[in-house]
C-alpha cells in the first residue's frame, strides 16, 4: 500500500482534481447542519465545526484545534446512491399496443470525506442491492462508478456508537483512498488504482518518512471519546424471546411515527413504487420512492394494516435493523452512525432502548 | 367519466387545481366535465361518475345540497381542507358563535348561517380525500386516472417528516422550532419547512397519529400545540374530534 503524507495545500489539489472527474459530494454547512452537498469549494469545507448531538438536539460551534473536527454529516450516502424519487420506467400506449423503456440515468460520483461508519453502511446496501440474484441496476451502475475518499473521526459525539457495531478501524469498507489527519497533517493511504492515479497527479514531495503508530495513536484516541456502548453479545436471540414484550407499547406511547429515524438511517433501504399516470391513458410513469415502515400504507396489504399500532411499527424496525437484518444479510442493519437518535423529535435512543430491552 | 365540480363554504382556490390539468381535461377522451359553475355556463345537474366537493357545510341550505350531490353521484370526493375538515372558518367552531356573528355581520344580515362550519364527512358518505390549502393537481390526477383503471387511488398518508428528509431539510423540531409536520399528511413538499418555518398543518391529520406525544414534546419546550392546531385550518377534523378536543 502506498502512503503519502500531505501537506492542507496538497490536500486542496488533490480536492480539485478529483472534482474535476467527479461530481463531487462533500460535506458543508447548511440551513445550519453539517450535510452532504454538491459542487462544494473546498474552503466550504465545515472544517473547524464540530456537531453537538444528543437525542433529539442538534447544534454546531467552532472549534480550533484539527480540520477533521467535525463527525458524520446529517444525511448519508444514500440520497445520492439511491435517491428519494427516481423514474425508472416509462409505458406507452400506440394504437392499443404498449411500449417499454427503462430509464438508467446516474452520476458519476465521488465522495470526498466518508467516514468509517458510512463506508459500514455502503458495504450493507452492497449486499442488499447487489449481492443477491436480482441485483439493482441502477444501484449497482453508480456504485460502480464512484470515487471514495475515506477519512477516519477524531473525536465521536455523544449519539455515536460505532465501535460496538461491528465497524473494523482496519478495514478500509471499499474506500479508494483513506486520510488520517495527524497534527494538521494528512496520512493518505492509497487502496485502490482509481486512488493512485489521483495521487499521481499532485506535486508531492519525496515521502517522508513517518511513523504509522501515530495514525494508532489517532484511531485509538477517536475510540476513548466513544462514550455509548451497546452489548451486541448474542443480541439477535435475546431480542427475539422480548418479541412480546409490553415493553414495547411504552415506546409506542412515545414514538411519533414519523419515519424520521428511518429516512436518515444510511441503511433504511424501504422504497415503494408507484405509478403516474396521464388523463389521456396514453402514458404512464413508474418510480421509486422512499417508503418507511412507520408509514400507515406500508404494511396494508388489502386495506387491512398488519401493524396498525405505532408500537407494532417501531417493534418491526428496531427488530429489523438488531435481529431480523442478521438472518437476511448475516450483518446488523445498524452501523451505530447514531442519525435516529439525534433526528428523533421525541428523543427516543435506539442504543438505550436496545440495550433496556435485552436487560428487561 | 362524467365529472362534476362543486363549491360549498370556501375560497375558490381549490378548484383552481382543475385549471392547471386544464389542457390534458379537455384533450382527454375519457373525461366530461359535466358540472363545474366556476368554469363554464354550460352546466348540467344530472347524475356523475365522480364529484369533486370544495368547501365546508355553514348553512342548512348546503347541508341539503350535499346530501343531494351525493345522491346523484358514484363517487364523492372531498377536496381541500375546508370539505376535508371544515377549513379556516371553523375558527368559530372553537369561540362564542353569537359573540363572532355580531362582530362580523350586521343584525339578521345573514340569517341560514350554522354555528358550527363543518366537513362534509359530517354529513355525507365520502370515498376519497383530497387534502391540502389548496390541493395538489397532481392528486386531482391520480384519483381520477385510478377511478378510470378501476384501481385504488394512492392517498397520501404518510407525515411532512419524509418529505423533509427526501429533500434534505433538517428537523424543525429538532433545531427547535414548533412544528406539526410527525402529525399532518405530505402533499406539500414540505413548503414551509422548505423556507425555514414550522409546518401548521394545512394538508390536516393522520388517521391514528401520535397527537399526544406530540403535545408532550410541545409542552416541553414552550409551545402552544392547540393554538398552533387552530391556526391551520383543520382544527375541526373529525380526527382530532375527541381527542384533541374533548
Amino acid at each position: 500500500m502506498e502512503r503519502y503524507i500531505l501537506t492542507i495545500d496538497q490536500l486542496e489539489e488533490l480536492y480539485s482534481i478529483i472534482k474535476d472527474e467527479y461530481k463531487l459530494i462533500s460535506p458543508t454547512l447548511k440551513d445550519g447542519v453539517i450535510q452532504y452537498s454538491q459542487n462544494i469549494d473546498f474552503k466550504d469545507l465545515p472544517f473547524g465545526y464540530t456537531q453537538m448531538e444528543s437525542a433529539g438536539f442538534y447544534t454546531v460551534k467552532t472549534t480550533d484545534d484539527c480540520y477533521f473536527s467535525y463527525i458524520r454529516p446529517y444525511n448519508s450516502l444514500k440520497q445520492f446512491l439511491r435517491p428519494p424519487k427516481v423514474n425508472f420506467m416509462t409505458v406507452r400506449r400506440i394504437d392499443n399496443n404498449l411500449t417499454f423503456e427503462y430509464h438508467l440515468k446516474y452520476e458519476k460520483y465521488a465522495f470526498f470525506d466518508v467516514r468509517r461508519c458510512d463506508l459500514k453502511a455502503l458495504y450493507i446496501l452492497d449486499k442488499v442491492f447487489i449481492e443477491n440474484k436480482y441485483p439493482d441496476i441502477q444501484y449497482k451502475t453508480v456504485r460502480e462508478n464512484m470515487f471514495i475518499v475515506g477519512v477516519n473521526c477524531l473525536k465521536a459525539s455523544d449519539v455515536c456508537f460505532c465501535e460496538s457495531m461491528d465497524i473494523n478501524f482496519e478495514e478500509g469498507y471499499g474506500a479508494d483512498i483513506f486520510i488520517t489527519e495527524i497534527d494538521k497533517n494528512f496520512l493518505v493511504e492509497v487502496l485502490t488504482e482509481k486512488g493512485k492515479n489521483f495521487l499521481n497527479k499532485i506535486k508531492l514531495k519525496k515521502q517522508q518518512s513517518m511513523n504509522l503508530n501515530k495514525k494508532e495513536e489517532v484511531i485509538e484516541k477517536f475510540k476513548t471519546t466513544i462514550k455509548k456502548k451497546l452489548n451486541t453479545e448474542n443480541l439477535k436471540d435475546i431480542l427475539y424471546s422480548k418479541i412480546d414484550s409490553p415493553y414495547w407499547e411504552e415506546l409506542g406511547k412515545r414514538c411519533l411515527s414519523c419515519t424520521s429515524c428511518t429516512q436518515v438511517c444510511p441503511t433504511c433501504f424501504c422504497f415503494d413504487i408507484r405509478e403516474e399516470n396521464s388523463l389521456d391513458m396514453k402514458v404512464s410513469e413508474r418510480y421509486f420512492v422512499w417508503d418507511s415502515c412507520f408509514n400507515q400504507t406500508f404494511a396494508t396489504v388489502h386495506k387491512f394494516n398488519l401493524r396498525e399500532k405505532i408500537s407494532h411499527r417501531y417493534r418491526q424496525w428496531l427488530m429489523h435493523k438488531m435481529a431480523y437484518w442478521q438472518d437476511q444479510f448475516g450483518t446488523f442493519g445498524c452501523i451505530g452512525c447514531g442519525r435516529c437518535i439525534t433526528w428523533c423529535p421525541v428523543k427516543i435512543d435506539i442504543q438505550i432502548e436496545t440495550q433496556k430491552l435485552r436487560d428487561l | 367519466m362524467k365529472i362534476g365540480v362543486f363549491k360549498f363554504s370556501s375560497c375558490d382556490g381549490c378548484q383552481l387545481a382543475f385549471f392547471d390539468i386544464a389542457p390534458e381535461i379537455i384533450n382527454s377522451e375519457y373525461i366530461e366535465i359535466s358540472y363545474f359553475l366556476e368554469a363554464t355556463s354550460f352546466n348540467i345537474y344530472d347524475r356523475f361518475d365522480v364529484a369533486f366537493v370544495e368547501g365546508s357545510i355553514s348553512t342548512r341550505e348546503e347541508e341539503e345540497r350535499i346530501k343531494d350531490i351525493r345522491d346523484r353521484s358514484k363517487i364523492v370526493v372531498a377536496i381541500g381542507a375546508c370539505a376535508v375538515s371544515g377549513g379556516i372558518q371553523s375558527a368559530r367552531n372553537f369561540g362564542n358563535f353569537e359573540e363572532i356573528y355580531s362582530f362580523t355581520y350586521r343584525e339578521n344580515y345573514f340569517k341560514d348561517i350554522n354555528p358550527l362550519s363543518k366537513p362534509i364527512s359530517d354529513f355525507v358518505s365520502v370515498d376519497y380525500t383530497v387534502r391540502g390549502c389548496p390541493v395538489n393537481a397532481e392528486e386531482i390526477i391520480e384519483i381520477i386516472t385510478s377511478l378510470l383503471l378501476n384501481k385504488t387511488p394512492h392517498i397520501n398518508e404518510s407525515p411532512v417528516c419524509i418529505e423533509c428528509k427526501r429533500k434534505s431539510i433538517p428537523c424543525l423540531l429538532v433545531m427547535g422550532s414548533p412544528c406539526l409536520g410527525p402529525i399532518t399528511v405530505d402533499g406539500c413538499g414540505a413548503l414551509c419547512p422548505s423556507l425555514n418555518r414550522g409546518c401548521y398543518g394545512c394538508f390536516g391529520p393522520i388517521k391514528g397519529a401520535n397527537f399526544e406525544s406530540l403535545r408532550d414534546l410541545f409542552k416541553e419546550r414552550g409551545f402552544n400545540f392547540e393554538e398552533l392546531i387552530k391556526t391551520g385550518f383543520n382544527a375541526y377534523n373529525p380526527y382530532f374530534r375527541g381527542v384533541i378536543w374533548r
